[in-house]
C-alpha cells in the first residue's frame, strides 16, 4: 500500500489548484536549478538507477532509452512526447494533463536537457480536447513567467515545448507514426532500422517517452533514485498510475505501489467487483491489447512487468477492464477485434488484411454461426499476424484472441454449431 | 570486402546493399511484390520476410541492411511459413478473377502463390470490392484487385513527379487512388501498368485484347523521340500488340514514354498498302515494277542539269535509307537532301549531339535549359534530371530560360527572353555565379529554339559562348548538349545528309521551280504549299491527307516495328531496330526501295543485291559500334568566339512542340494518343 507522501501525483484528482502557482507550492519546479547544475551524465544516470521503465506499455528502462540518443554530434534533438493515449481502457494520461500539466513540463525539460533536446513536441490525441486546452494554458503560463523559452526557469537553457494534437488514430501511438504525423504525412509506423535516436522527428534524433514516463521525473531527480527504486519489487520500481474500468462498484484511476496485487488494487481503490469477487470472471489487465486473464489467476496476480508476465500477459498501461459474469466475453473481444481493425493502418499486409479477417470470424463466433474448427484457424491467423508486421498492432490485435480462447475455449466452442 | 552467410553459404556484398540485393546478386530469388529496385523501400507487403539469427523477429530482406557476419536463411521453415502466411493475406480480399484479368500470365501475385501459397483458401467471409475509378485514357483500373504494395504511388512521387496517387482510408478500407477522379497527367504513366504487380493497374488501349503467353517478345527501340529508348516489341499473327520497356539504364532505365508505349496503335491504321502513280489527276493503284518505272523515268528527265531532285526525310527514316538516297542524289548532281526538314540550322560541323550520356547527368550540379520543355520532347531526360535532383537531396540548381512549364522539380525560371542569356554570359544574372561554381555544369539547348527563323544561330553562339565562359566542357566532363527532337536527324546529320544552305534554300528553288522533282521519304513537317509544284514522290507508311493529295507517285514503306535498321540517338548511340512483323505484304522497307530506285537508275557500286550496311560502315567507321554513346559526334568543332550577338530581343524564346502525344505521323494517327489529347492537354493538365 502507497503512503501518501509517496505519490508522485499529489493533485491527480484536480481538488488543488491546477494552475502554476498551485503546482509550485505543491513542490513542482522547486529545486530545478540545482537537478539541471547536476549535468546530463549525472541525470541519466540517476534515472538509470531509479529503475524507471517506460510507462506506455513496453517496459523498457526509460534512462536506458536516454541514453540511446547521440551526444555532441551538433545536430537538433528532439524530445517528443506520446499523449496519444489510444488503447481502449487506459486514461491515465488525461489526468496528467489535465490536472498536473506542469510535473509534465517540467519532467520534459530535465528530460530534453539530458538529451541535449531543446525542444519538446507533445503529441495530443485528437479527442483530448479539453486535455490540450489545460496543457496549452500551463505551457502559456510557464511561457509567461519564465520556466519555458529562451532562460527556462532561470538556468540559462534555452527549452521550447510545443503541442501537436492528432486527429484520431490509435495507430499514431506509435512513436514512428507519431513522427510522421507530427511532420504532416499519413501516419503510419516507419521501418527500423533506423530508429527515431538516430532518425527521428525531421530526421534528428528523436527520443519517445510516454506522458507518465516524463511527468514522474522531477520528483525522481527531486526524491532521489533511491526513494524511487525503494518502493516496488526488484526490477518494477516505482509508483504507477491505475486505471481501472469495467464491473467495479466504483472505477478509477488512481496512484499506487507496482507490486499491488490484483484483487488488493480492486478491492482498495474500488471497492471490489460487482457482485463480490467471486463475480469476477476475467480481466483484462493492461489496456485491450494485453491477454485476458480468468479468475483463479487473478486470484494471485501480481501488477508489475513481471508479475504478469509470470501469469501471461502484460501490464502494458495499467489499465485494467474488469469482466464479472454478466460480460459475454467473446462479444467483449468481438469488439476489441473490431477496435483494431477499424484502427490497422494499412500499411502492412498481414495487420491490414488479418486484423479484418479476424474481426468477421470474431463476429461469426459471437453470432454462433462459425464452427469449431474455425477456432482453430482463427488461433493460426493469430500466429500468422504475430512478429511478421512493421509495428506491433498486428501482435496487439493478435493477444487477445489468444488470451480469450487459451482459457475460455471450452466453454465458447459448446456455444457454436456443430459443437459438442 | 564485408561478408555475411547466405543459406549457410558465405558471400560477399558492398556495404549499403540490403539482403534482398546481396540475394540476388547470388542468384537468390526473395519473393518481393512493394520492392522495386528503382522505387524508395516501402517493406510493407513482406513477402521478403528472412531469418537473420540472433534477431527476435523476421527481417524485411528488401529494408535489412546487409551487415558484416549475419547469418542469414531465406528458405528456412519459419521464413517459408511466414511467405504462406502473407500470401494468404493478400488474397483474403483479392477478387481471384484471373480468368478474367488482363495480368494475367504476367502476374506476380498468380507466381508466388504457386510457389509460396497454400493451396486452398479459408476465406468464407464477405470480400472488399472498390468500383471501378478513371485515370485516364493509358491506365485501366480495377483496384479490388490492389494488394496496396504503393508501387504506383511511389513511382508517381518519386519518378513521374506528378504526385497525384496516394493511399487514401485506413486498414481494410485503405484505397489506393487519385483522390478525385482524374486522369493522370504525367507523360509516363504508361508505366504504371508494368509495376503494378498485379492486375489492379493495367494497360487500358491493351484491355481485353490478348493473352500475354501468346505474345512473341522482340527487343527494338524506340523511335518517336531522339532518346532511343529501349522497347520490347510483343506481337501476335503479324500484328504488334504491346510494347513494354526493356531495361538499359544508360537510357531509359525501366521506363518509356506514353507515346513510346501506345502510339503503336497506328501501325495497323490507315497504311499505305500499295504503290500508286497519279494518271490524269487521279492515283491508280500499279505494280511494284510501274511505279519503280514512271519513278526512274522522271529522275532520267532531270540528268544533265544540278539540284533539280530534292530528297526530304522525316522524323523516323533510318540512317541506311539515307545513305542511298544520299548516293542516288549525288549520281543525279543533286545536293537537295535534307533530314533537317523543320529548320533546324545546326550542321555537323558544330557541336550538335547530346554530349553527357544520359546516366551521367546524374553526375551533374547545376543545370541550364534554353528553349525545350523537356517533359515533352524528351520525358526520359527529364526523369533522369528529377532522378538526379532527387538523389542531389534537393541540391541540384536548374534553371529554366524559355517557355515557363512544370519540370517536377524545382527549379529556377529565369525567363523567355534572349537576354536572360546574355546575362548569364556577363555575369549579371544569379544563375552565373552557380555556373561558375559548379563542379559538373550541364547546358541543354533544346531543338525548337535551334530552329528559330531568324536568330537560331546567334542563340547557339550565345549559349557556345556560356559553355566557354564556365567551363561547361572539360578534359573529363562536357556538359554542352543539344537536344533534338526527331529519330532520324542525328544520324542523318552524321552522314551528312544535309543540304549546304538548309530546308529554306530547298523550298526556295522549289518554289522557283529549280527543284523539279521531290521525294519524301516517310515525311514529317513539311511544308506542301512551298513544293506542290514539283513532282512529289512519296515514300511512306501512313497515308497522310495533305500529302497524297499533291503526291504524283506513292511507294509503301514499311513503319519501324517491320524492319531492321539503325538509328542513332541523341547522345550518338548507334542501335538496331528488330523486324518483328510483316504487317503490309504489299510494303518494302524504305532502304529497299531506295535499292530498288538505285539500281533501277544504275547508281554506281549499288543495286538491290548490294550489302548497303558493309558500304555505310566502309564510308563512316563509327556505324560499327553499337549501343555506346558518344560514338556519332561532330569531327571538327570549330570554337566559336563571337564577342556580339545579333539577337532578335521581339522574339521571346518559346516551345513551339506543345503537345506531346502527337509529334509524327504515327502518333497524329494513333486513337489512344487523340483521347490523352481529349482528356489530358485539352484540360490543360499537360
Amino acid at each position: 500500500m502507497l503512503n501518501e507522501k509517496d505519490k508522485i501525483y499529489s493533485n491527480i484528482y484536480g481538488f488543488e489548484d491546477v494552475t502554476l502557482k498551485g503546482a509550485v507550492s505543491r513542490g513542482d519546479f522547486s529545486d530545478i536549478k540545482n537537478i539541471i547544475a547536476k549535468g546530463k551524465e549525472e541525470i541519466i544516470n540517476e534515472v538509470k538507477s531509479s529503475g524507471l521503465r517506460g510507462r506506455g506499455g513496453a517496459g523498457f528502462s526509460t534512462g536506458m532509452k536516454w541514453s540511446f540518443m547521440p551526444k555532441d554530434d551538433g545536430k537538433q534533438h528532439y524530445l517528443v512526447i506520446n499523449a496519444d493515449e489510444g488503447e481502449p481502457g487506459t486514461c491515465k494520461d488525461r489526468e496528467i494533463m489535465r490536472h498536473e500539466p506542469f510535473k509534465l513540463i517540467e519532467g520534459a525539460f530535465i528530460a530534453s536537457f539530458a538529451m541535449g533536446a531543446t525542444a519538446c513536441y507533445i503529441y495530443i490525441r485528437g479527442e483530448f480536447f479539453r486535455e490540450a486546452e489545460a496543457l496549452q494554458r500551463a505551457v502559456d503560463e510557464c511561457y509567461e513567467k519564465g520556466y519555458l523559452g529562451n532562460n527556462a526557469c532561470g538556468t540559462g537553457e534555452k527549452f521550447d515545448f510545443y503541442i501537436q494534437r492528432g486527429a484520431g488514430a490509435y495507430i499514431c501511438g506509435e512513436e514512428t507514426a507519431l513522427i510522421e504525423s507530427i511532420e504532416g504525412k499519413k501516419g503510419q509506423p516507419r521501418l527500423k532500422p533506423p530508429f527515431p535516436a538516430m532518425f527521428g522527428l525531421f530526421g534528428m534524433p528523436t527520443t519517445v517517452n510516454n506522458v507518465e514516463s516524463i511527468a514522474g521525473v522531477g520528483t525522481i531527480m527531486r526524491r532521489g533514485a533511491s526513494w524511487f527504486s525503494g518502493i516496488g519489487r526488484e526490477n518494477n520500481h516505482g509508483t504507477k498510475l491505475f486505471g481501472i474500468s469495467g464491473h467495479v462498484n466504483k472505477p478509477c484511476v488512481v496512484e499506487e505501489e507496482m507490486g499491488i496485487s490484483l484483487k488488493e488494487l480492486l478491492e482498495k481503490h474500488c471497492d471490489g467487483v460487482i457482485g463480490g469477487w467471486d463475480n469476477l470472471k476475467a480481466v483484462i489487465p493492461g489496456g485491450s491489447s494485453t491477454p485476458m486473464l480468468p479468475k483463479n489467476l487473478c486470484d494471485v496476480a501480481i501488477m508489475d512487468f513481471d508479475g504478469l508476465r509470470e501469469v501471461g500477459s502484460s501490464l502494458g498501461t495499467a489499465a485494467v477492464i474488469v469482466m464479472d459474469k454478466s460480460a459475454n466475453l467473446v462479444k467483449c473481444i468481438t469488439r476489441l477485434s473490431a477496435f483494431y481493425a477499424h484502427e490497422s493502418c494499412g500499411q502492412c499486409t498481414p495487420c491490414r488484411e488479418g486484423t479484418n479477417w479476424m474481426k468477421q470470424i470474431m463476429i461469426r463466433i459471437a453470432n454462433g454461426q462459425a464452427s469449431s474448427h474455425e477456432i482453430d484457424d482463427l488461433l493460426e491467423i493469430t500466429k500468422q499476424i504475430e512478429g511478421n508486421t512493421i509495428c506491433a498492432l498486428g501482435d496487439a490485435a493478435a493477444w487477445p484472441i489468444q488470451g480469450l480462447f487459451k482459457h475460455f475455449r471450452a466453454e465458447i466452442e459448446s456455444t457454436l454449431k456443430g459443437g459438442m | 570486402m564485408p561478408k555475411l552467410t547466405l543459406n549457410n553459404n558465405e558471400v560477399e556484398f558492398t556495404q549499403g546493399q540490403t539482403l534482398i540485393q546481396v540475394a540476388e546478386d547470388n542468384g537468390v530469388e526473395i519473393p518481393r511484390f512493394c520492392y522495386h529496385p528503382k522505387l524508395s523501400i516501402a517493406g510493407s507487403c513482406r513477402m521478403c520476410l528472412v531469418e537473420v539469427e540472433r534477431m527476435p523477429k523476421l527481417a524485411a530482406s528488401c529494408h535489412m541492411p546487409a551487415g558484416d557476419g549475419m547469418v542469414v536463411q531465406t528458405h528456412s521453415e519459419k521464413v517459408m511459413n511466414a511467405r504462406k502466411s502473407v500470401m494468404e493475406f493478400l488474397l483474403v480480399n483479392h477478387p481471384l478473377d484471373c480468368p478474367v484479368c488482363d495480368e494475367g500470365g504476367d502476374c506476380d501475385l498468380q507466381d508466388m502463390s504457386y510457389a509460396y501459397g497454400r493451396p486452398k483458401g479459408r476465406m468464407n467471409d464477405e470480400k472488399r470490392v472498390i468500383g471501378v475509378k478513371n485515370y485516364g485514357p493509358i491506365i485501366q483500373d480495377f483496384m479490388t484487385r490492389c494488394i496496396h504494395c504503393t508501387r504506383c504511388v511511389r513511382f508517381s512521387q518519386e519518378i513521374a513527379g506528378v504526385p497525384e496517387m496516394g493511399a487514401i482510408f485506413r486498414g481494410s478500407h485503405m484505397e489506393i487512388g487519385t483522390y478525385i477522379d482524374s486522369a493522370i497527367s504525367s507523360e509516363l504513366s504508361g508505366n504504371l501498368a508494368d509495376i503494378c504487380p498485379v492486375g489492379a493497374l493495367t494497360s487500358k488501349p491493351n484491355k481485353y485484347d490478348c493473352r500475354t503467353w501468346e505474345l512473341k517478345s522482340t527487343p527494338s527501340i524506340d523511335v518517336f523521340d531522339a532518346v532511343g529508348a529501349n522497347i520490347t516489341v510483343n506481337h501476335l499473327n503479324d500484328k504488334v500488340y504491346r510494347i513494354i520497356p526493356r531495361e538499359n539504364n544508360e537510357i531509359n532505365e525501366t521506363w518509356i514514354g506514353d507515346k513510346t508505349r501506345h502510339a503503336m496503335d497506328a501501325l495497323s491504321l490507315q497504311r499505305l498498302d500499295t504503290p500508286y502513280v497519279r494518271n490524269a489527276n487521279n492515283l491508280q493503284a500499279v505494280s511494284w515494277e510501274e511505279a519503280i518505272k514512271s519513278l526512274v523515268e522522271k529522275l532520267n528527265e532531270t540528268k544533265g542539269e544540278n539540284n533539280q531532285v530534292s530528297a526530304l526525310a522525316g522524323n523516323m527514316v533510318d540512317v541506311e535509307t539515307m545513305f542511298v538516297a544520299k548516293k542516288i542524289l549525288e549520281t543525279l548532281s543533286s545536293h537537295m537532301y535534307e533530314v533537317r526538314t523543320d529548320g533546324f540550322i545546326l550542321n555537323n560541323k558544330v557541336d550538335y549531339t547530346f554530349n553527357t550520356p544520359i546516366a551521367d547527368l546524374e553526375q551533374t550540379d547545376a543545370c541550364l535549359i534554353v528553349g525545350t520543355n523537356l517533359r515533352k520532347d524528351a520525358p526520359l531526360i527529364n526523369a533522369r534530371l528529377r532522378k538526379t535532383f532527387l538523389k542531389s537531396k534537393e541540391e541540384l540548381k536548374v534553371a529554366l530560360v524559355g517557355q515557363a512549364y512544370d519540370l517536377t522539380f524545382d527549379h529556377q525560371y529565369l525567363g523567355d527572353d534572349v537576354s536572360v542569356l546574355e546575362s548569364i554570359l556577363d555575369g549579371s544574372n544569379e544563375f552565373a555565379q552557380i555556373l561558375e561554381s559548379a563542379e559538373k555544369p550541364t547546358i541543354i539547348i533544346g531543338h525548337d529554339v535551334l530552329s528559330r527563323a531568324d536568330d537560331a544561330w546567334e542563340i547557339y553562339k550565345l549559349v557556345q559562348a556560356i559553355s566557354t565562359k564556365y567551363n561547361v566542357v572539360s578534359s573529363e566532363w562536357n556538359g554542352f548538349n543539344v537536344l533534338h527532337n526527331y529519330a532520324s536527324q542525328v544520324g542523318g546529320m552524321a552522314i551528312d545528309f544535309i543540304s549546304p544552305d538548309g530546308i529554306k534554300d530547298i523550298y526556295e528553288k522549289s518554289l522557283n521551280k529549280e527543284i523539279k522533282v521531290t521525294i519524301l521519304i516517310e515525311p514529317d513537317n513539311i511544308d506542301m504549299e512551298k513544293i506542290k509544284d514539283t513532282f512529289i514522290v512519296l515514300i511512306g507508311h501512313h497515308g497522310d491527307g495533305e500529302i497524297t493529295k499533291y503526291a504524283d507517285i506513292i511507294l509503301p514503306s514499311t513503319a519501324y516495328t517491320e524492319k531492321e535498321s539503325l538509328f542513332v540517338n541523341v547522345e550518338g548511340r548507334v542501335q538496331k531496330t528488330s523486324k518483328v512483323v510483316d504487317f503490309i505484304k504489299n510494303a518494302k522497307s524504305s532502304l529497299d526501295i531506295m535499292s530498288l530506285i538505285a539500281k533501277a537508275l544504275g547508281v554506281n557500286a549499288l543495286n538491290i543485291d548490294t550489302d548497303v550496311h558493309a558500304l555505310l560502315l566502309k564510308e563512316y567507321k563509327e556505324f560499327a559500334t553499337l549501343n555506346q554513346a558518344g560514338i556519332i559526334k561532330t569531327k571538327t568543332i570549330k570554337t566559336i568566339d563571337a564577342k556580339e550577338f545579333k539577337l532578335n530581343k521581339a522574339e521571346k524564346i518559346t516551345n513551339s512542340f506543345e503537345n506531346y502525344y502527337q509529334s509524327d505521323t504515327i502518333s497524329k494517327l494513333s486513337p489512344t494518343m487523340a483521347k490523352c489529347v481529349a482528356t489530358i492537354v485539352n484540360k490543360g493538365e499537360c
